[in-house]
Order: structure tokens, then sequence, then C-alpha cells
């Protein structure tokens, strides 16, 4: 068990002023059997109005808008977590039956069947082991490479690319996961260190969630803040918006996490 | 009632007059089309309009349920009734409306269920459409128009008078409203069915509105049209498909709908009419589990009859489609208005090796059916009366009771070898008499 600090910061920028900016957020960790959120704040600039909600997977989100021109948006979220156990229990089983099946991101084509065929542990072996495995495999077989995939790539592309980053990683083994029908889903979340958010897969087991992160072939510890999960990326973007405007946007984004 | 029959020009005239059109892309350009009306009407007997008015309630009440299972507990699906693969991976389902109860639970207030009669006067269920099915207003005008140009052919004979859609629309309307002013949402002018959404609107004393015109604000749904004044909104009677009704919920790209409308949705603070994600009963390959939804939900035999269909994702329903080929019409379950129908015994040599591949290759993609001759409605062309195919579009209206609209719109092929009855591919319509005794 850890606790965890971590901030997490947007910061976009526009060469000229925007209007009508809607958004909404989806960068609240909340507490679970494996974490629990001690402290938490989270600050947008401008805004005109804020709502809160869940969306249909119990992830919290923060919707709302800004109608006034504005040239920088800037979200800051900070707080203080304890991450604990590994392995926690699942109480939704009619969301199992979503995550079983593909979806918009996840659907298998050639270059992901041949690799399922080639790879897959035989049915006797438990969810947990064939995914483990996957993991595995993919680690050795599908290349870390930054620009290759964006975020609109889908497993499929990906795996034909041979490489990618983590939401690929995710997808892909989301994908074949959900070929052998093994309840699976996407997490949206931090690691200790500095950089970006990161993204990892959820396996249902015999009544448990097991976290695995493939881009690193580990499993997930007790380092991890879960923010949300859904059926694939696009269920957790964390921040969605439209916007008015003819403008150029920078965005930086900077994720910290360290252990107290 | 020949009196009718030869002022079928003027009516028609009057109906260009007043802008009873549909617009049609081709070819990346919109162009507004006439919808040819013929003055024939269908005539539907008292007992067999009674019998098909009990099989429609039923089925609408038990895709409604189906709706609430799907989006909440999922037990037809946990029972093994129908497989998982037909409804999560259609693309009708969004994930978005999982765990959303609709005001007063329900999800198709209006639904448009497509019929035929064969020849052996059997009626069949070709499709239902419980998205945004359109058509209601151009028999209510046309018989409008029918009555101004023959006044004693509806006096002599009993006939139900149709032109209580709008009531029955205002009263589903007012009934799920959440607190304000009822809308029709229109995606605009440049809309197929622009026509019927101001016509409507109109009958209904509902604002007519665009998407621009709608904003949400702490958790409400307001009208901005008029001077500024924000009117709150209880019930949005939408025209605009769920992809592009919410940017931020479902399709981003979308410049017709209304930032952040799902969420009030969500909240409970206004009624979509009908509810969005609806299009995973409507999907064609759905359409086969129907009667089974209709036993399982309400422990009842259905009483209308689905046309004989085949699901190639069985083993044994592909087999029989492709031993059979040519006597069925297959059918891509993600097309809609008319596309994405194939008649097998059109297809030929190469083409139809290609596309007998597809339906191996993609199963899930189609399903396939007996063709069903349905019967000949006379037609008047250049003086003349002719026979040619044509459907029937019923309209069930779900409020505080399910209701079935005593008209319907009746459409007509107005090619002889063609059994695509649909507006878009060139057909006209007519107007359909339901006799009161």
């Amino acid at each position: 068990m850890k606790l965890l600090r971590f901030r997490y910061e947007m910061t976009y920028t526009y060469d000229s002023p925007i209007n009508g900016h809607y958004f909404s957020l989806k960068c609240i960790p909340g507490t679970d059997c494996r974490q629990k959120i001690k402290e938490f704040d989270i600050a947008v600039s401008p805004y005109e109005y804020l709502s809160e909600e869940k969306d249909q997977f119990g992830n919290k989100m923060l919707i709302g808008s800004c109608i006034k021109p504005h040239e920088s948006f800037r979200v800051l979220v900070t707080g203080l977590a304890e991450s604990g156990v590994d392995i926690y229990e699942c109480t939704d089983d009619a969301q199992n039956i979503i995550m079983r099946n593909q979806s918009p991101y996840t659907i298998p084509g050639d270059a992901i069947r041949t690799f399922y065929e080639k790879h897959d542990l035989s049915e006797s072996a438990s969810a947990y082991e064939r995914a483990v495995n996957f993991m595995r495999k993919l680690h050795e077989e599908f290349a870390y490479e930054k620009g290759v995939t964006d975020i609109h790539t889908t497993a499929e592309e990906a795996m034909k690319k041979g490489g990618g980053v983590c939401q690929d990683y995710a997808h892909i083994l989301l994908s074949l996961l959900r070929i052998a029908g093994i309840p699976c889903r996407y997490v949206v979340g931090m690691m200790t260190g500095e950089g970006f958010s990161h993204a990892w897969v959820e396996v249902f087991c015999k009544g448990f969630w097991y976290g695995l992160d493939a881009t690193n072939n580990l499993l997930v510890s007790d380092e991890y803040i879960k923010i949300s999960h859904g059926r694939d990326y696009g269920d957790c973007i964390v921040n969605k918006g439209i916007y008015k405007g003819n403008a150029r946007e920078e965005q930086r984004i900077n994720v910290v996490v360290e252990v107290v | 009632m020949n009196h009718l029959f030869d002022n079928s020009d003027a009516v028609n005239k009057l109906l260009e007059r007043y802008g009873v059109k549909f617009g049609i892309y081709k070819n990346g350009e919109f162009k507004e089309q006439l919808f040819p009306f013929d003055s024939i009407p269908r005539v539907i007997a008292k007992e067999e309009f009674d019998y098909l008015e009990k099989g429609l309630i039923q089925r609408v009440t038990a895709l409604n349920r189906f709706l609430a299972d799907i989006y909440g507990e999922k037990k037809i699906v946990k029972d093994g009734v129908i497989p998982e693969e037909f409804i999560f991976s259609s693309s009708g389902y969004m994930a978005e409306c999982e765990g959303t109860m609709p005001p007063k639970a329900i999800y198709s207030h209006i639904s448009g269920i497509d019929l035929v009669q064969a020849k052996d006067k059997t009626w069949y269920v070709l499709e239902d459409n419980l998205r945004v099915p359109s058509g209601a207003s151009y028999p209510m005008i046309a018989r409008d128009l029918c009555r101004r140009a023959s006044p004693s052919t509806f006096h002599d004979i009993p006939i139900a008078d149709n032109r209580n859609y709008a009531e029955l629309l205002k009263e589903v309307m007012d009934y799920v409203n959440t607190g304000g002013i009822n809308v029709i949402l229109t995606p605009g002018r440049y809309n197929a069915a622009y026509f019927e959404h101001s016509f409507l609107a109109e009958k209904t004393h509902s604002v007519l509105a665009t998407g621009q015109e709608l904003v949400v604000e702490n958790d409400y749904l307001y009208y901005t049209g008029c001077n500024n004044e924000k009117q709150k909104v209880g019930a949005v009677y939408r025209r605009i498909s769920d992809d592009y009704l919410d940017p931020m919920n479902f399709c981003a790209d979308s410049v017709i709908g209304v930032p952040h409308l799902y969420s009030v949705f969500k909240k409970g603070n206004v009624a979509l009419l009908n509810a969005p994600g609806n299009g995973v009963a409507d999907d064609k390959g759905i359409y086969y589990f129907v009667p089974k939804m209709i036993e399982y939900y309400l422990n009842e035999k259905s009483i209308l009859n689905n046309a004989p269909t085949y699901l190639p994702f069985y083993e044994e329903d592909r087999k029989y489609v492709l031993d059979n080929f040519d006597n069925l019409v297959i059918k891509d379950v993600a097309e809609a208005g008319g596309y994405g129908v194939v008649f097998g015994k059109d297809l030929k040599g190469q083409k139809k090796e290609d596309f007998i591949n597809l339906v191996k290759k993609e199963p899930r993609r189609f399903i396939a059916q007996e063709v069903i001759d349905f019967i000949d409605i006379d037609i008047m062309e250049n003086g003349e009366r002719v026979p040619r195919k044509a459907d029937l579009r019923a309209f069930v209206l779900t409020g505080q009771e399910v209701k079935v609209w005593k008209s319907g719109l009746t459409r007509f092929s107005r090619n002889p070898d063609s059994f695509v009855v649909n507006s878009s591919q060139g057909g006209g319509f007519k107007d359909t008499w339901v006799l009161l005794r």
C-alpha cells in the first residue's frame, strides 16, 4: 500500500480567441476497493457553468461551458491517493456482457485474428493466464513507438503497423481477449513518475478484475492511480471539447505522481 | 368516389403549393422532389384494422420493454433468448445510453411499423422503425385536401378521421414533458422531411427549432429563439438522428445538435422523443427476434407475422440461404431507406459469387427473407388504373397508453416491376382509409 501525491495539469492555448466552448472532463479518480482518494481538488478556468455527473460506467465527470471569448483553457487536478491491493471485486455483472463484446476501437481484422490463433493458450487455461500470455507475446512482438499511431487508430490498424503507444497496446489486448469472450475494459490512469496519463487493461477472471499494463509488460501495482474505465479509448477521453473559432491549439499536459 | 379521382390533379397541385415535398441528396446535391400523391386510397376494413391494432400495440409494447431491458438488466441476453453478438456490436447500440431511464420509461414514443399484405390477405411486418420514423404528415394533409376536393366522399363513406394525428402526438409530448415547452428539433430546411417538421410543429403547437436555438445551462435545456428570452424546454421531439444529437456525447463533428443535451436528458430534466439508443431494437438483425421478445416479455404469442426470415449467422440458416439464394431477398442490416436490398435472382456471375462470399465472411451483417408477393393496389397513370406494389407504414404512439393511428402512410412503387416503395427510391403515396364499420 502506498500514498501517492498526484498532479494532472492540462493547458490549452489558442493563437486567437475561441468562443462557444463546451467541454466534458473525465479526470476525477474515484474511490474503489483498489484505491482511496484522500484529498482532491480540481480547478477549471475559465468557465461559465460547471456540473457534475457520472457516465454509464460510473466514472465521475465534470461538464460545462465557456461561451465568452478566451485564449486559454486550463484544468488542474491535484490530490492524494492511497493505492492498495492489486485486484478487486466485480459488482455489476450486466456490464460484463458489454465488456466481453468488441467495441468501436477493438473490432478485430485479419492481423489480430492471426496473432490470436498463433498465441492463444488452450481454453483450459484461466482467463487471467490467457491474458498474461497475450500481454507477454504482445510485448515481444509489438514495438513501443511514438508518432506512428494517433488517437483515432484502431486495434487492427495498430497491429498492422506493428508499433504504437499505450493506447494501442491496450486496444489490441482488449480485442484479443474479446475474441475469446473474456470481459475486459480499457483503463485511463496515472503511474508514478512524470509525463502523460497512461492506459492499461483490466481483465475479469473468477469474480475479480486484474490490471495488466501491456505497454510495460507488468501487472498493475500500488503505483498506479485509476481515473476511469470503459470499453475503449472512446469512453475514457479525459478532455472532450468543441469550440468555435479559427485558432491553432497548443496543448501541454503534465502528470506527476510521487510516492509520499 | 369517382369525383375524388377526377380531382386528383387538383390535389397534387395543392400539395405542391403547400410545399409537401421531400428532399433527396444525389451526387452531393440537394434536390427537393414532390412526393406524388395518388388519390385511390388503400381501404382497410374495420375487422382487419382491429386485428392490426391489437398486433401493433403488442409489438411496440414488447419493443419498449426490450429497450429498457437492454440498457438496464439485459435479462433477455442472460436468459439466452437473443445472442449478445446481435446487440452489443450492432451499430444501433449506444453504450452512452446504459443505465439511463427516459421519463416515464418510454423509449419509442413514435413507432413506424412497415407492413405488407400478401395475396392471401395475410399481413406481414417487414420492418420496425423506432428512431425517427417519418411520413405521418403526408396522409394528414392529403386527407385535408381530398376532403376539400370531394366533400361528399367523406360524407357518404364512414372513414375514420385521420386528422387527429397531431392531437395524439401532442398528448404523448405532454405526458412525458418534464416541465417546459414542447419543441420539434429539426436539422433545418435541407433535411428530407423538413416539410413534416414544420407541419407537425404547427399542428401540435410546438416550437420548431434548430440546434442553434437551443442551449444547455445549469442542467436544463432552454429555447433562445425569440427576443433572446430563454424558455425552459420540457420535451423535444427531435428529428435528428442519435449520432448528431449532442456533439459532446455522440458524434463530435455534429453542428446541428445541442452540446450537453444528453446530460440534461440523463438527469431527467428533459424528455427526448424518441429516446436515443433505439437503433438497437429496429436493427434488421434484431427484427428476427421480435416474436421471441413478445413471448419473453409479455408471455403471449405474436399476433402479427414476421416475413419468414433467416439469419446467415446461424449455420442452419446460412445453408438454407445459400441453397435458396435466388428465391430470397437479402438485406444489409446497417442500411435503411431501401438501400442495401438485394434480390438473389437479380445477381449473376461474378457479382453473385462476390456477394455470396461476403455473406459467408460477414454473416452477422445480413438477413435473408422469402420474397412476399404482396398485393397490388391500383394507381392512376395517364388516366388509366394500373396495379402497383404498395406497403403500409402504421404509426403507433406510446404515451400513457399505446395507441395506433387510424390511418397510415401507404407508399407505392411507380415502377411496375419493383417491390421497393421507399420515397427516396422515387415512389409515391396514397391515403389510407380505415373504415369505421
